[in-house]
């Protein structure tokens, strides 16, 4: 059974990282349909933002079988993760929150711009090896 | 043969000296050198290839780093956010703060244009240091709905982690509706400044306040952030002009303000 999870960051205007997580068979068919999941769930973000105060906002939105969670950061930057049910609520928050050190990390770089894309492979690469561990 | 492998064999044949020093380097960066220094397809004979170890780390560089290089070399990744405390010495900040103020004295066209450079240098630090405290404190940190408990922030936890201690005081002005003030009495800014008179009312801890104007952006509250000299009454001897930063909100954010009750 194909489990497509997909997790991205979202600026202030754009994306800034993109996390394709396709386990079992092949490409995903719904690529297209997973970014405009996630996009078509922002505002369900600014939502849950105004109503909590914590960083982890849980599941804002879902479509069909699918969930979004969400966490975002002091300065308004959003994690998002596409998923289905099956997923502990902590390991998500696990997740994110390990990201967001990584996000920490490059944010401080003076060679990055805050709030553009992160083309890092470092990042790339560690941001996969935590996808593996908590959400494989 | 792996460049590793080579490494343990006897140099072979060719010219006079191939004899390459490998100095000891300390430091992560070793495992790196020390590849760049044998390039793949080196041929052991040969000599005259006159590669020095620069040449070669560029040509390493070019086809990319290979997975033993990866190894020993550390990123930004691996560093620890949650370090403790470093104190960074007074006189350090001090000479490289007199640098920057120099440097942008020379490119700023006016006083105001100044004191703008200087904001803009801070707005940029404010938004990572945002960043980096909310990390460091995270099973704690909360969003803020509200200004007042942002500008709390600010005062407090921003305060010191920047300077060591929190700011002398927080007010809200009773004219403007979207004003407060911050007052500070000795910027560590302004420490070891002293602002000749043609440059008047000029004050360059529009640096902290570019720090504060970041910070309050990122959160979610646009605000101008001014430095204020506030010249003490003549007569009170021994006092230094304060400094107050002055807050004014956006009205989106006033209106946002409203709106929560």
């Amino acid at each position: 059974r194909r489990r497509a999870d997909m997790f991205v960051i979202v600026g202030r205007s754009e994306p800034l990282y993109e996390l394709e997580l396709s386990g079992g068979s092949g490409a995903s068919a719904s690529g297209n349909l997973d970014q405009f999941i996630i996009h078509s769930a922002l505002d369900m973000v600014d939502t849950a933002l105004l109503q909590h105060t914590s960083l982890f906002l849980r599941t804002v939105d879902s479509f069909g079988e699918k969930f979004v969670s969400a966490y975002v950061t002091p300065s308004h930057v959003k994690f998002m993760l596409l998923h289905e049910r099956n997923k502990n609520e902590d390991t998500i928050k696990a997740f994110f929150q390990e990201v967001q050190e990584l996000f920490v990390k490059i944010t401080l770089n003076p060679f990055y711009t805050y709030d553009t894309a992160i083309t890092s492979k470092g990042f790339d690469d560690r941001v996969r090896a935590l996808a593996n561990r908590y959400l494989a | 043969l792996g460049s590793w492998l080579r490494r343990l064999l006897p140099r072979s044949g060719g010219g006079a000296e191939q004899s390459r020093p490998e100095p000891e380097q300390p430091g992560a960066e070793v495992g790196f050198a020390r590849h760049a220094r044998e390039p793949r397809d080196a041929d052991g004979g040969g000599g005259g290839r006159g590669r020095g170890g620069g040449e070669a780390a560029r040509a390493w560089g070019a086809r990319g780093r290979g997975p033993m290089a990866m190894e020993s070399r550390r990123s930004i990744y691996d560093r620890d956010v949650s370090r403790p405390r470093q104190e960074v010495s007074a006189s350090a900040f001090g000479f490289l703060f007199s640098e920057i103020v120099q440097q942008i004295q020379r490119q700023a066209e006016s006083i105001n244009d100044l004191e703008g450079r200087l904001e803009e240098m801070g707005f940029g630090i404010g938004v990572k240091v945002l960043e980096l405290l909310a990390a460091r404190d995270r099973r704690n940190y909360r969003h803020k709905h509200k200004l007042v408990p942002c500008l709390r922030f600010v005062s407090t936890t921003l305060w010191r982690y920047l300077f060591g201690r929190d700011a002398d005081r927080l007010e809200k002005s009773s004219e403007q509706d979207n004003e407060y003030y911050i007052y500070e009495k000795d910027p560590l800014t302004n420490r070891y400044i002293s602002v000749p008179r043609q440059y008047g009312a000029l004050n360059c801890a529009a640096f902290a306040a570019g720090i504060v104007c970041g910070v309050l952006d990122a959160s979610g509250f646009t605000a101008k952030v001014q430095a204020v000299t506030v010249e003490t009454e003549p007569g009170e001897a021994g006092e230094a002009d304060q400094t107050v930063y002055v807050v004014k909100f956006d009205e989106e954010v006033m209106r946002r303000e409203a709106q929560l009750g």
